[in-house]
């Protein structure tokens, strides 16, 4: 990688025709869904392209509709209210009344309580990269956690953006360990 | 199955740089504004595994497919993606044909060559079939397995 880069212009081209997030990650995150069994390649590639084109318009919308347009910033408020208003995005905040999608178990609205107890690795989410999803309050100012959260319901665009909770849980509810 | 938390997180620098071209020049995105998207990418590669996976279901298929993602699309009310995700599907299938198209020739090229030692030594031929046991990387039906 000593090789001097390719100018901006044709890295942006090269860019429209393949894809730039790694395949093998975007798998693993389709694989931690217990019910899929496989995946065939151009699925695979169409979903890795989508979520692309999902993060630009994500974040295009948020800053259009958002507060910072002038003082040009896009904070996370602007994508809060997005996730709030933007029917396409509701996705995000209601988990629950999107029960067909996020409910493969009996009892999905157990969340978190019905389970038996999040995976290691799940709870070690919690600690290291996420802020704790139970108790924004320990939490630098940035990410307000509503109450919504305690019994394991999503309701507001903070539990959202808070929303390595909505991860989380999602994760939880759907992982084959927990019924 | 995902073993560690970061592997739920897609890569931060990859999301930035996806985040950047899709703003205008110089827009100043928050830490916490570039977090929200990137773990909102991941709710959405889950959502519409999730969806899509209803469309093979109802069909009885266990593999997912190209059309159970774009039918996942339109279910998902993203239908504005179909058309890039189209164009950007056939850019993909050419490129792996190319590929494809390309390593076969260079095998069958191999093979000429080949061929033409195969009357000096018996060597050449055992190498030969180990070649045509190895199995086709570019094969578009390819499943992906764990």
């Amino acid at each position: 990688m000593s090789q001097a880069k390719p100018d901006k212009d044709s890295q942006a081209s090269e860019a429209k025709k393949a894809i730039s997030l790694p395949i093998s990650r975007v798998k693993l995150i389709m694989k931690s869904s217990p019910d899929v069994s496989s995946i065939n390649q151009d699925a695979l590639f169409l979903t890795t392209k989508a979520t692309e084109l999902f993060v630009q318009h994500l974040a295009l919308t948020s800053f259009n509709n958002g507060s910072g347009r002038e003082a040009n910033t896009l904070d996370y408020s602007d994508l809060a209210k997005t996730a709030e208003e933007t029917d396409t995005f509701h996705f995000l905040t209601e988990r629950k009344t999107q029960s067909p999608w996020f409910a493969p178990s009996p009892s999905p609205s157990d969340g978190l309580t019905g389970c038996p107890g999040p995976p290691l690795w799940l709870a070690g989410c919690r600690i290291s990269s996420f802020p704790p999803p139970r108790s924004g309050q320990t939490q630098p100012a940035a990410l307000p956690c509503s109450a919504g959260q305690a019994d394991g319901t999503l309701q507001t665009p903070q539990d959202l953006l808070c929303f390595p909770s909505t991860l989380e849980t999602m994760v939880v509810t759907r992982t084959a360990g927990c019924n | 199955m995902a073993e560690r938390p970061e592997d739920l997180n897609l890569p931060n620098a990859v999301i930035t740089r996806i985040i950047k071209e899709a703003l205008p020049d110089g827009v100043n995105v928050s830490k916490e504004a570039r977090r929200a998207i990137s773990q909102a990418a991941s709710v959405f590669v889950l959502y519409a595994t999730s969806c899509a996976n209803n469309f093979a279901l109802k069909a009885k298929r266990k593999t997912l497919n190209a059309g159970d993602v774009l039918a996942a699309m339109e279910e998902m009310e993203f239908e504005r993606f179909l058309e890039p995700l189209r164009e950007a599907l056939e850019v993909y299938k050419k490129d792996q044909k190319g590929k494809k198209e390309v390593s076969e020739q260079k095998r069958k090229d191999k093979e000429k060559k080949n061929d033409s030692e195969n009357d000096k030594s018996r060597e050449d031929e055992e190498e030969e079939e180990q070649r045509m046991e190895e199995p086709e990387e570019e094969a578009d039906e390819e499943e992906v397995e764990n």
